[in-house]
């Protein structure tokens, strides 16, 4: 999939994480294979030795010797350098625990390690930019909240429990009533808030008796830049945001929680009645529609960040082993729908057959007065006049 | 502690406590259930009831094929096993089993959990019916289904499935014991509950079935299977069975049915399933909490009724153009079905607005303002300013609204009046909302607004023929620089946010209307009466953009055919045109 110079579509990349201590011990086999030239990703089943490897392609592939700086470097750089030119980017990350997202995302901390994750990289890359640059003022600043259950939250509020709505101003956008917004100076200031949001997190989560792998995370940097320009003297400020977003595994959030009622877990298949919603509305096909069924604040919280001139990226962390069979396959075939992700509304027109008849006509009675007319230009004179008049209607 | 003591704890560790081991443990308490189903395989059962052997004396213990098998027999036959505390052993061990197969499965090791299932199927299915086995069938049943869908064999599924229907139907007859009877019987239930459960059980065959048909594409039989859900669920409301019942939720899936129905052209059908949601939200107690929740819905739903309206609307004019196209009388083709496919058990008010197709202005009229008064109704929910997405469908919707109505409007000016409705609707959002923040919206607000300036253009022009009056040319001619700059706004939402460059190709899905507005400003520009040497120069340009980029960009040709050699003739045609004009001045 070559991305269009608009910019528009989602970026997927899949990385997989070597074998870790544990999967070693018990001698687990590898089942997935890429290959880096044509992009794609093998998976076999054990278990069904007669099917041939499930097999998927992506725009970018890394397999277990890959390292994170490779993977910034074609990936994720160009997006950087876009928010420091004042667009928007947003980065996501998908994977079931344990099977190498946050090896891709936070990585080995230490400066300078080729492991060094995404996220750390991402500060750097900013503040770098902002220290370098002469005549240029940046302010930057940093959010970060979480969805869980279709509820927000501020993991760097006063009250980490205080669900906050979303909005729309008519000239702000889409925003989050109430979110706190904390200053960075450097990439120490960035990383003490994730990591205070992420303790949070885990608070909130024994708090309200939750999973807290099961929400959706967005941390973002809001960069503006304010320079004098050359042109007219005078200040502009450009606002780059960038958005990285820690999805939940989806298999597992097809649980619920009703007392004495038997659930079971199966894969592909979900149990609770609750999900009815969700066969119904995949049920639904048209242009005109409305399904009353769910908010996605997520996707309406990322709007402007999924399309005009943004860059999107996904990172999908899959494992080798082949106990991890489940997950890496719900997890490709999510990265593989992603790929699809576009979140344009489509623009309708209005049924133009009656209009297209009337064009064809008119280009008929156009060639029958500049074509015909040619040879009898004398005799045509008083009914070109007329022509004129008609033509003037017509045309 | 008793048999079945141990026994309820097993389940619930498997069933209940499961639900809260942590990710990186996710089946710590599935283990240590199926430990301690395997304990109680050696326990003693202890006493025997007399129900119990009431029972048993229909159901038989046969040895067939070196399997220990079990058949139904009449209460008078002879048995083959007289002992009916073998018999009882033994339908322990089958349940025992079925637990940690289902186990297996649920904790990954599908394959053998399967053929476990299988070995226990093969020693019950010759009386499945029988009422001490009655639920374990069908909840084995569902497992295999559960496990054969993993796989992806959905047709295996539904065969499963169809033991099911037929295990379910021959159920109806007698009253099924509860898994955990077969241990021992309760005689405190009531024969009520005790069907609930397995009733709540097989509607989950059906909730199963929903999906894998959704998973063949097979869309009818899906929503067949939703809408049974449904319908099972509804018997437990206005029961003591009430508390398993959400009426939030159900009047949510059935509304959201309705659609499924009314983009199938079914409006009798989608009609009803929308009545029966308002009705059930009426149940919903308006507590503290919720109230807000409530209050989005009801306004939800009537964004449904506006999209039937709309989808009405635009259905009845579609038939009445096949209609005329194929000379038939439009009464052959817009005969539509007035009765839904099927009734929820709902006493309903009467209908305030048809399913039948639409004929003329009148008909359209009602449901233009049974449409308007939902959208008006909506929008004190979804005000403008905390609901901009929302507001602005509703009034897309409006905008569509109109545009439906001018269809059946015959008279010239007053459809003049209903496109100019939309054109100050439209034109008042795109000066409201950021372009920044809104960019898609505004596209398609800005290329619907355009739209309408060409067919606001059109009726004038037609007027003129016969008014020809000052005012009148004045007003195409500021129709026309309206619509013209309309598109050319449109255009720009295209370039780059900050070099606000032209971008060298367009995306797949914008390519239509990018060069759609090119062409829309191709014809404005000739539309122009003053000027006349500029403007079709200025047409002439447009015409020749589409062109280039369709020569640049074959693939993108199969967006714009039509358009597309209208465009290569007026580049041949108008020059010549041009040079006529030129001579005459």
């Amino acid at each position: 999939m070559a991305a269009s110079n608009t910019g528009e579509t989602v970026r997927v990349i899949v990385r997989c994480r070597p074998m870790n201590q544990r999967e070693n011990d018990l001698q687990s086999q590898t089942i997935v294979s890429m290959d880096t030239q044509t992009n794609q990703v093998m998976l076999e089943n054990l278990e069904q030795t007669n099917e041939p490897p499930k097999q998927f392609t992506f725009d970018a592939v890394y397999p277990e010797n890959s390292i994170t700086e490779s993977i910034y470097t074609d990936s994720v750089f160009p997006l950087v350098e876009s928010v420091l030119e004042g667009y928007n980017a947003t980065v996501f990350a998908y994977g079931q625990t344990g099977c190498g997202k946050s090896y891709t995302m936070q990585g080995v901390n230490t400066p300078g390690s080729p492991q060094r994750g995404i996220i750390p990289r991402s500060f750097e890359h900013i503040f770098e930019a902002s220290s370098v640059a002469a005549g240029t003022k940046y302010l930057i600043r940093a959010s970060y909240l979480e969805i869980y259950n279709e509820s927000i939250r501020d993991l760097l509020g006063k009250d980490i429990k205080a669900a906050l709505d979303l909005k729309e101003h008519t000239d702000k956008g889409v925003y989050i009533q109430n979110l706190t917004w904390h200053q960075c100076t450097n990439v120490e200031d960035c990383e003490r808030l994730m990591d205070k949001g992420n303790k949070n997190r885990a608070t909130g989560a024994t708090l309200m008796n939750k999973d807290s792998s099961r929400s959706h995370s967005i941390f973002t940097i809001l960069t503006e830049m304010c320079s004098r320009s050359e042109v007219d003297g005078k200040e502009h400020i450009r606002a780059g945001k960038l958005n990285l977003v820690d999805l939940a595994g989806s298999e597992r959030q097809s649980k619920t929680h009703a007392e004495g009622e038997r659930l079971r877990e199966a894969t592909r298949i979900n149990l609770s009645l609750s999900a009815l919603g969700n066969v119904i509305s995949a049920l639904v096909d048209g242009r005109s529609k409305h399904i009353p069924y769910r908010d996605s604040k997520l996707t309406r919280l990322l709007q402007d960040s999924l399309g005009g001139n943004t860059k999107t990226l996904m990172v999908a962390a899959i494992s080798p082993a082949h106990d991890n069979y489940e997950e890496t396959l719900s997890t490709l075939r999510y990265a593989n729908r992603a790929k699809n992700i576009k979140n344009k509304p489509h623009i309708n027109e209005d049924p133009r057959d009656a209009q297209m008849r009337v064009l064809q006509e008119e280009i008929n009675r156009l060639k029958q007065e500049l074509l015909g007319a040619g040879n009898t230009n004398r005799g045509n004179q008083s009914s070109l006049t007329d022509g004129q008049v008609s033509l003037f209607v017509l045309l | 502690m008793t048999f079945l003591e141990r026994y309820l704890i097993a389940v619930d560790k498997c069933y209940v406590q499961s639900l809260n081991d942590s990710e990186t443990e996710p089946y710590k308490s599935k283990y240590e259930a199926r430990k301690l189903f395997e304990e109680l395989y050696d326990v003693d059962i202890g006493d025997k009831s007399d129900n119990l052997e009431k029972e048993f004396q229909t159901l038989d213990l046969i040895e067939e094929d070196d399997k220990k098998k079990f058949i139904m027999i009449q209460s008078d036959q002879q048995a083959k096993e007289l002992s009916v505390s073998k018999k009882h052993r033994y339908l322990i061990h089958l349940l025992l089993d079925y637990h940690i197969a289902a186990i297996y499965s649920d904790t990954e090791e599908r394959s053998e959990g399967e053929s476990r299932l299988r070995s226990i199927l093969t020693s019950i299915e010759q009386a499945l019916h029988h009422p001490l086995l009655c639920s374990l069938s069908l909840n084995l049943l569902n497992q295999l289904i559960l496990i054969r869908t993993s796989f992806e064999q959905y047709n295996d599924a539904i065969e499963i499935a169809k033991q099911t229907e037929d295990l379910y139907n021959k159920s109806l007859v007698i009253e099924p014991y509860l898994l955990r009877e077969i241990i021992h019987i309760d005689t405190s239930i009531q024969a009520d509950d005790r069907r609930q459960e397995f009733e709540q059980t097989y509607t989950h065959t059906l909730f199963y079935l929903a999906q894998i048909y959704g998973k063949l594409d097979q869309k009818n039989e899906s929503a067949n299977y939703c809408r049974l859900t449904l319908e099972r669920q509804l018997t437990m409301f206005d029961t003591n069975h009430s508390k398993h019942f959400d009426p939030f939720d159900w009047a949510t899936n059935c509304a959201t049915l309705s659609q499924y129905y009314m983009t199938n052209h079914d409006f009798a059908t989608a009609r009803h399933c929308l009545m029966c949601a308002d009705k059930m939200l009426e149940n919903v107690p308006s507590t503290h909490a919720e109230n807000d929740k409530l209050a989005e819905r009801i306004a939800s739903f009537k964004r449904c009724w506006v999209k039937y309206a709309v989808n009405l609307l635009s259905d009845s004019s579609d038939r009445l153009l096949q209609a005329a196209d194929r000379d038939v009388n439009p009464n052959e083709i817009v005969r539509s079905s007035t009765t839904p496919q099927f009734q929820f058990k709902l006493s309903l008010p009467p209908p305030t607005i048809t399913c039948s197709f639409i004929l003329d202005y009148d008909q359209a009229r009602q449901v233009f303002l049974f449409a308007m008064d939902k959208i008006d109704s909506a929008k004190s929910y979804y005000i403008l300013d905390g609901f901009v997405t929302d507001h602005v469908e509703l009034c897309q919707d409006t905008s569509q609204l109109y545009s439906k109505l001018v269809f059946f409007e015959s008279n010239i000016d007053r459809k003049c009046k209903m496109h100019k409705r939309r054109i100050d609707l439209l034109s008042t959002l795109c000066g409201e909302i950021s372009e920044e923040h809104y960019l898609y919206i505004m596209r398609q607000l800005l290329f619907e607004l355009g739209e309408c300036y060409s067919m606001l253009l059109d009726l004038k022009l037609e007027q003129k023929n016969d008014l020809n009056s000052n005012k009148t040319i004045e007003k195409i001619s500021h129709l026309t620089k309206l619509g013209i700059s309309t598109f050319e706004r449109f255009l720009s939402t295209m370039n780059d946010k900050k070099t606000k460059e032209k971008p060298e190709t367009y995306a797949d899905e914008y390519v239509r209307p990018v060069l759609l507005a090119h062409f829309y400003i191709a014809r404005f520009y000739s539309k122009f009466i003053d000027n006349r040497l500029e403007n079709l120069q200025q047409s002439l340009n447009q015409y020749k953009i589409i062109v280039n980029y369709v020569d640049k960009h074959p693939n993108s040709r199969e967006y714009i055919e039509q358009e597309y050699s209208i465009c290569k003739e007026m580049i041949d045609l108008l020059p010549l045109k041009l040079e006529k004009l030129r001579q005459i001045k």
